[in-house]
């Protein structure tokens, strides 16, 4: 967008909330004068403000979407839009507070004990081993989509910081498998096991 | 991430009386409330499910002060949330013009594009989000949807019937239109009303709320001079033929009722 284009926006929404906060009947013909070239809009503020708009139940002509499958429609064209915006899955641990949860509460509604859930987000474990029901859980978890929390799985481990402080080599980690990390955490229990590793 | 979430006060002015603009009371007070909170009870007050009584504008201030401080998750963890509380309303709106769906649809993605381009915006401009989030929705809106409605318009003109039949519309009794303007209808007749011109297009809705809340007529000679016909940017011949339709759709929706 250029500037000009920005700097119209910008004038017009100014206007827009201007009248916004003074409408009342009979005060639009000043308005409009001042602003013709927003006169449309700011007839429309007016109109919405004295009669707000009661939720079309279906009308008499033509194709009527303002139900709930309109709403849906809507939605999922918002969700696109906001999905190709979104910056990538960068983080387990923000994308976990992001919710409003701590790691500790968000393995208990994943039913994993948290030490694997850490394991996760530093990506200790070899993503391919990790279970598509717990990719799904995550996934509403953390509301994004599968393919997300799997691109972000098969990103290489993350290493602590300093790691690699005077080291000689890049430290290297060893990714284990989701059964064994599972197996070896001493928080898991029975029921963890039975959920994650049968059927 | 330090949390720095305080109430930031509005820095744009209007540019009619230099008074900065101001954020509604109720809007206000959320937000000073959400600043008492710890980080984690913020969020998960700013994202609980099914939560609507933050305000809109509640949710941009918070949306915007995430991004500003890098918290760019919970920023958009509340876009979505934005997105959702949308989409009922867009839809409705969307309705009201009766577009064929790839228009509707196309409609909605520039909305969308437009809608998150301006809450990630960091510049003060989105202060006017923080104000009055629907209107400045709604503007995005109505001149996306008016580019294509321009068209749906030019083919229900041709197929109009010629001027002057609309007269014989009018009927003896006081329609419940000629009531729109008064004041002293209740909250019931109010809803009724809403509900009536809710079957209208957006252009009868305008053309019948200029010219019979606001008085204004529906053309002039006078060039000078606010008219219907000048504020929808069309003919008072147009404007004619909307009231005269809007007049047959609510008593249509009247007898239905």
């Amino acid at each position: 967008m250029g500037t000009s284009t920005i700097d119209a926006e910008l004038d017009a929404d100014a206007i827009a909330v201007a009248f916004a906060q003074d409408s009342q009947p009979g005060t639009l013909d000043t308005w409009t004068v001042r602003h013709p070239e927003h006169a449309r809009t700011l007839a429309q503020i007016a109109a919405t403000s004295f009669y707000p708009l009661a939720p079309n139940n279906g009308g008499s002509e033509g194709a009527d979407n303002g139900g709930a499958e309109g709403a849906g429609r809507v939605r999922e064209i918002g969700r696109g839009a906001l999905a190709t915006r979104r910056p990538a899955l960068s983080s387990l641990l923000l994308a976990v507070r992001a919710e409003g949860l701590d790691m500790d509460e968000a393995a208990s509604a994943l039913r994993l004990p948290e030490g694997l859930l850490w394991k996760l987000h530093r990506r200790f474990v070899a993503w391919e081993s990790v279970p598509t029901a717990l990719l799904s859980q995550l996934s509403q978890t953390l509301r994004r989509s599968v393919e997300e929390v799997r691109a972000y799985l098969a990103q290489p481990p993350m290493l602590a910081a300093g790691a690699s402080y005077r080291a000689d080599a890049s430290p290297e980690v060893h990714q284990e498998s989701f059964e064994a990390a599972l197996t070896a955490d001493p928080e898991t229990t029975d029921a963890m096991r039975e959920r994650w590793l049968t059927g | 991430m330090k949390d720095t979430f305080t109430l930031r006060p509005l820095t744009r002015t209007r540019k009619d009386n230099g008074q900065l603009y101001v954020r509604e009371k109720e809007v206000e007070v959320q937000l000073k409330s959400l600043a008492t909170l710890s980080e984690k009870q913020r969020r998960r007050a700013l994202l609980a499910e099914g939560n609507d009584k933050l305000r809109e504008e509640t949710l941009v201030y918070a949306l915007r002060e995430c991004a500003q401080s890098g918290d760019t998750e919970t920023a958009w963890a509340i876009a979505e949330r934005l997105t959702e509380r949308v989409s009922g309303h867009i839809a409705r709106q969307l309705s009201k013009w009766r577009l064929p769906p790839d228009d509707a649809d196309d409609c909605t993605r520039d909305l969308f594009a437009a809608l998150f381009e301006a809450l990630f915006d960091r510049s003060s401009a989105g202060e006017f989000w923080e104000v009055r989030f629907w209107v400045c929705l709604d503007r995005r809106l109505w001149n996306l949807i008016e580019k294509r409605q321009a068209t749906l318009d030019a083919q229900l003109r041709e197929a109009e019937a010629p001027e002057g039949s609309h007269e014989s519309s009018e009927g003896g009794q006081e329609s419940l239109l000629s009531r729109m303007h008064d004041r002293s209808l209740g909250p019931e007749e109010r809803a009724m009303l809403s509900a009536a011109l809710s079957h209208l297009s957006e252009n009868e809705r305008l053309a019948v709320y200029l010219t019979k809340v606001e008085g204004l007529p529906e053309e002039s000679d006078d060039p000078a001079r606010a008219t219907a016909a000048s504020v929808l940017g069309v003919t008072g011949r147009s404007v004619r033929n909307y009231l005269k339709r809007a007049e047959e759709k609510i008593q249509k929706w009247e007898q239905a009722r």
